[in-house]
């Protein structure tokens, strides 16, 4: 039984000294990126890269590259040059958290990142400890702004605005007042959709079903909850969910022959749904904050295309945009101290590719207005009736 | 009769371990204790601390697996009533965090009576299951609730505050987290060598054999999950503040199987193994940050490697043992004493291992 | 009333797809005693090598696209099969002496790999893909729901193949072997069969069996992730338990039981509520009958 024990404590230990060794590895080259820090502007970038959001993760990062690489080219922020830290918050909490005290520990001058409102939510106060400004690319639960942090900043407004913008549409232009809602139980899902709940009862509509639908976001056979629907009454379908699982359900409502009009909330907007759902995807709608459109845009769409050999995903934009309004803001304050910059994103007045930056005092991106998306003949356009609140 | 021989061996053994595990361990704390001291790196500090936490939680799933035999797939749950109940009542009743724990004990013990008594006549496999179904059903139920805060979870977690020191640093709660370990080590060895230990591994030898001899299986198996599910709430409890918002992806069945794994990995039933399995599912997917994507496919080979070539875990049971009894050999260059009625060493270590 | 029939109908739909992935879960189990948390990955894998065949085969051939489907099919439920093989070969034949514990924590390590392994795959990676051939529409009406053709297909094929793996574990000499070596390996041994050949074949059909569900489910529902696996491996080993686990009729049995509770759950419930009522339904019933619907007392080995 004992006879391994020496292969055993070898084993043991070189596996030990192994794992420390590439953790001091790990940290060495944080420490020569805080070493450097005096000639480069650190950006820390924590993204899911592992994980069911990695691909969304990995579209934003590509697109901060690209614009960190144009802010060096146009000789960075005041001679120092842009760099950008990479980690996966995995859209888990814990490793969020880590990912946020690994930048932090890395010394970096700012953060623009996050897509998921779950790895954003613990994230905020250790950059806020660490007095670093911090821009959210696509992270936008209304929550993120609830705890007065002053460091933060969205570039996708907060999406408290949403789901009025659904029920009024809902309302005024489509004449539905029975409304199914059906969330997939995610963070940003879940406060949408208790928001259009609210919104439902103001307008004086009605929740088809008496309660909201929420399917676990791994759910990939829609059978029961469209039956649901069916009985229910409902004669709209709205959808908080993100953008892969709408595909599948918008197929199976089609398949079954529901015909009440399906809108979506900002997150079911990709490319991907239009691919993922078919025919199924025609006259479908989506009510969102990202519809970025013109020709800065589209030079942006073409300049990620060269680079990367792929399509940019829809918030690939924000990412990009926040490198760029970071970069401007430090110009702004004439300094890359963490609290000049804050000041001057305060008081920003930007013009991005995604359309004009300025922010609210809490941090929450004003002058957005929100649009109503729809699929004709497989490509979104702008809805020729939008609804006025 | 028996009953008296088990214990007779338990007692043995305890007398001829003492000394070093208890050297072993007041070095390893003593080292730990210095760590900060060495590195006030602010991340090394943080995934030492989680690393930590998933000990404290290997530990007291190594009751239930280790000591007692069975196998649980849905640990995270009693980590998570933990959580929530100081999530709960902290941010809504405003509590301080002490104060919740002891109600986060309550509701553990009760919850783990309640998946006890319907699995008490079910073995391993079936177990098996309904342990992870009970784990994901306080997800679901932590997920739907309003209450719960739903799929956002609880945020906003006050301060941990002992005795007006405060804790909010990585650093202090590397400590407090170091302090829970210590005690739950000692918890773990005391109940070890005391009855109720000899009982469970009685039980995890050969169920039938244990019933025959007179121990009551289903009250010690309720006393095996009601161990774990403390350790996993008490761990929960302060895990909250350490993290501020707290959301139920961070509870599922992958945390579960974490859990499981630093205890395979260590090897089951032993402490040290948990302690070092613990670290290890925690520190080697940090340390393969670098890797970005590629991290957890490495972390699953070495994972299969570890299993393949050590299947009984890095740190299986009875290995302290062996080395103490070497060491003892070694200086006082006498023949160890040999146990009262078991075989000697040397015939066990030569009998054919079990056939599969 | 007639909601609860669709309900029923539906149940019986998914619980098809569960049946499939359950017997080979099953299959696995009773022969090795083993949880194969990697079982789910073997179906993911192969609805992504599918889609890359299909991907390269299927264009321009509309009107052949059906018999396209089949051999491709064929072929991944073999290419499934032989990973399953392989993995046994590689990691769980050395292996077969560990605890199960441990071997079960060598199959998580698996399904990390394979998971991982799709991610870094540059054609493959992290996006939901969409699978090359989708299913026609057309089909008829069960009271107020909507089927189509396809998933009727879908419940015969999976019903046939069921009913093809329960004839041969029961009717042949091979079956009787595999009955023996689940029974007592080394008596087996004794009596002259070839245990690591059963084991290899029962690794086999399960990673066939899993194969087609993937060409189905890519075809049927026509998106596909790396995450895929995960949740239908999960489904699967839980209809396997409920069924009686190492039971190919109590898998198929569990599937649909699983299916149609959580069709039900959502129907009473909420969508939510499906996944906690399906395992108080699994608790209650296993408490009756502690070792599932059509279980046998199995030995013991941790």
């Amino acid at each position: 039984m004992f006879r391994n024990l020496k292969a055993m404590s070898v084993a043991t230990t070189g596996l030990l000294v192994m794992s420390l060794a590439t953790l001091s590895i790990g940290a060495q080259t944080g420490g020569v990126a805080a070493g450097a820090a005096k000639s480069n502007y650190v950006i820390g970038v924590p993204l899911p890269m592992t994980g069911a959001e990695a691909a969304s993760g990995a579209e934003i990062f590509k697109a901060e590259e690209l614009a960190a690489a144009q802010v060096n080219a146009a000789g960075g922020i005041m001679g120092h040059k842009v760099t950008l830290i990479e980690e996966d918050s995995a859209c888990d909490a814990t490793t969020a958290a880590n990912a946020a005290n690994l930048l932090v520990t890395k010394h970096v001058n700012a953060i623009v990142g996050e897509y998921c409102s779950t790895d954003a939510l613990p994230e905020e106060p250790i950059f806020s400890r660490a007095g670093l400004p911090v821009i959210f690319a696509a992270a936008n639960s209304p929550a993120l702004l609830s705890f007065g942090y002053k460091d933060i900043f969205l570039a996708l407004n907060s999406a408290a605005e949403d789901s009025a913008t659904a029920a009024a549409f809902f309302k005024q232009d489509l004449k539905k007042t029975s409304i199914a809602v059906v969330d997939d139980q995610s963070a940003f899902g879940v406060a949408i959709a208790d928001s259009m709940q609210a919104d439902l009862k103001t307008a004086g509509m009605t929740l088809a079903g008496g309660s909201i639908q929420a399917v676990p976001n791994t759910l990939t056979d829609f059978s029961s909850v469209i039956a649901a629907i069916k009985s229910s009454g409902a004669t709209g379908i709205f959808w908080t969910g993100y953008y892969a699982q709408a595909a599948l359900f918008v197929k199976q409502l089609a398949a079954a022959g529901v015909t009440a009009p399906f809108v979506g909330d900002s997150a079911a907007f990709d490319p991907t749904f239009i691919t993922g759902a078919g025919a199924a995807a025609n006259g479908t709608y989506v009510d969102s904050a990202v519809a970025p459109s013109g020709p800065a845009l589209t030079k942006f769409t073409s300049q990620y295309k060269a680079k990367f050999h792929s399509a940019p995903g829809p918030y690939s934009a924000y990412g990009y945009d926040g490198i760029k309004l970071m970069a401007l803001a430090a110009r702004q304050a004439k300094s890359i101290t963490a609290s000049k910059v804050i000041a001057a994103l305060h008081k920003t007045k930007y013009v991005g590719v995604t359309g004009k930056f300025t922010f609210a005092k809490d941090g929450d991106r004003t002058g957005v207005p929100e649009e109503i998306l729809t699929v004709t003949n497989g490509a979104y356009v702008k809805n020729s009736v939008q609804p006025k609140l | 009769m028996s009953q008296n021989l088990v214990a007779a061996q338990g007692r043995r053994s305890v007398l001829r371990t003492k000394w070093p595990q208890r050297t072993a361990l007041f070095v390893l704390v003593v080292l730990a204790a210095l760590v900060p001291h060495m590195t006030g790196n602010q991340y090394y500090l943080s995934v030492a601390y989680q690393a930590e936490v998933l000990i404290c939680l290997a530990i007291g799933l190594n009751i239930v697996v280790g000591y007692c035999g069975l196998l649980d797939l849905g640990f995270a749950a009693f980590f998570a009533i933990g959580a929530y109940t100081t999530g709960l009542l902290s941010v809504d009743r405003h509590w301080t965090i002490l104060a919740t724990i002891p109600p986060g004990i309550a509701i553990a013990v009760i919850c783990a009576v309640i998946i006890g008594l319907p699995t008490l006549r079910l073995r391993s496999d079936y177990l098996a299951v309904v342990t992870l179904g009970f784990g994901l059903i306080i997800q679901s139920i932590a997920t739907n609730l309003n209450q719960t805060g739903g799929a956002t979870g609880i945020y906003g977690i006050p301060i941990l505050t002992v005795g007006g020191i405060v804790i909010q640093t990585a650093q202090s709660f590397y400590y407090v987290f170091l302090i829970l370990l210590v005690v739950f080590v000692f918890i773990s060895f005391r109940l070890r060598n005391s009855r109720i230990g000899r009982a469970w591994l009685c039980i995890r030898e050969d169920e039938d054999a244990a019933q025959a001899m007179g121990i009551k299986i289903h009250r010690y198996k309720l006393y095996a999950y009601m161990g774990g599910a403390v350790m996993g709430s008490v761990t929960g409890a302060l895990y909250a503040p350490a993290l501020t918002a707290i959301s139920p992806p961070s509870f599922g069945f992958n945390e579960s199987l974490l859990i499981l794994m630093a205890v395979a990995i260590g090897g089951m039933g032993s402490v040290w193994g948990a302690i070092l399995g613990g670290a290890i599912v925690v520190i080697l997917p940090e340390a393969f940050r670098q890797f970005s994507q590629a991290r957890l496919l490495i972390f699953g080979a070495m994972l299969i490697i570890i299993m393949m070539t050590r299947p009984r875990g890095l740190f299986p049971e009875g290995a302290f043992k062996g080395t103490a009894t070497r060491l003892r050999e070694r200086f006082n260059d006498r023949a160890p004493p040999r146990p009262l009625v078991a075989p000697p060493e040397a015939a066990v270590r030569d009998a054919p291992s079990e056939g599969p | 009333m007639e909601l609860f029939l669709n309900e029923l109908a539906n149940g019986l739909f998914v619980g098809a797809f569960f049946a499939l992935v359950a017997v080979g879960y099953s299959m696995v189990y009773g022969i090795l005693r083993l949880i194969n948390f990697a079982h789910g990955d073997f179906f993911m894998v192969a609805a992504f090598v599918s889609y890359t065949i299909l991907g390269a085969v299927a264009v321009g051939h509309v009107h052949m696209v059906w018999f396209t489907v089949i051999w491709v099919g064929l072929l991944v439920m073999l290419l499934t099969g032989l990973l399953a093989v392989l993995a046994n070969r590689l990691i769980y034949h050395p292996m077969r002496r560990a605890a199960l514990l441990s071997l079960m924590i060598a199959a998580l390590g698996l399904s990390q790999v394979l998971e991982n392994g799709v991610l870094n795959i540059p054609s493959w990676g992290s996006a939901f893909l969409t699978y090359p051939v989708t299913s026609p529409a057309n089909g008829f009406n069960v009271g107020q729901s909507h089927f189509t053709w396809f998933q009727l297909i879908i419940v015969v094929i999976s019903g046939l193949l069921s009913l093809g793996v329960y004839l041969l574990v029961s009717r042949t000499l091979l079956g009787k072997a595999m009955r023996a070596v689940s029974e007592d390996r080394i008596a087996a041994a004794l009596m002259g069969i070839n245990v690591d050949l059963v084991i290899a074949v029962v690794f086999f059909i399960g990673g066939a069996l899993a194969g087609a569900a993937a060409v189905m489910t890519g075809v049927y529902y026509g998106q596909i992730n790396y995450l895929m696996g995960w949740t239908v491996g999960l489904e699967a080993f839980t209809a396997a338990v409920l069924g009686g686990i190492g039971n190919i009729g109590g898998a198929v049995l569990g599937g649909v039981v699983l299916g149609i509770a959580q069709s039900v759950g959502t129907g009473w419930f909420g969508a939510e509520w499906a996944l906690v009522v399906t395992f108080v339904v699994l608790v209650l019933l296993l408490w009756l009958r502690p070792t599932g619907i059509l279980g046998e007392r199995v030995a013991r080995r941790m």
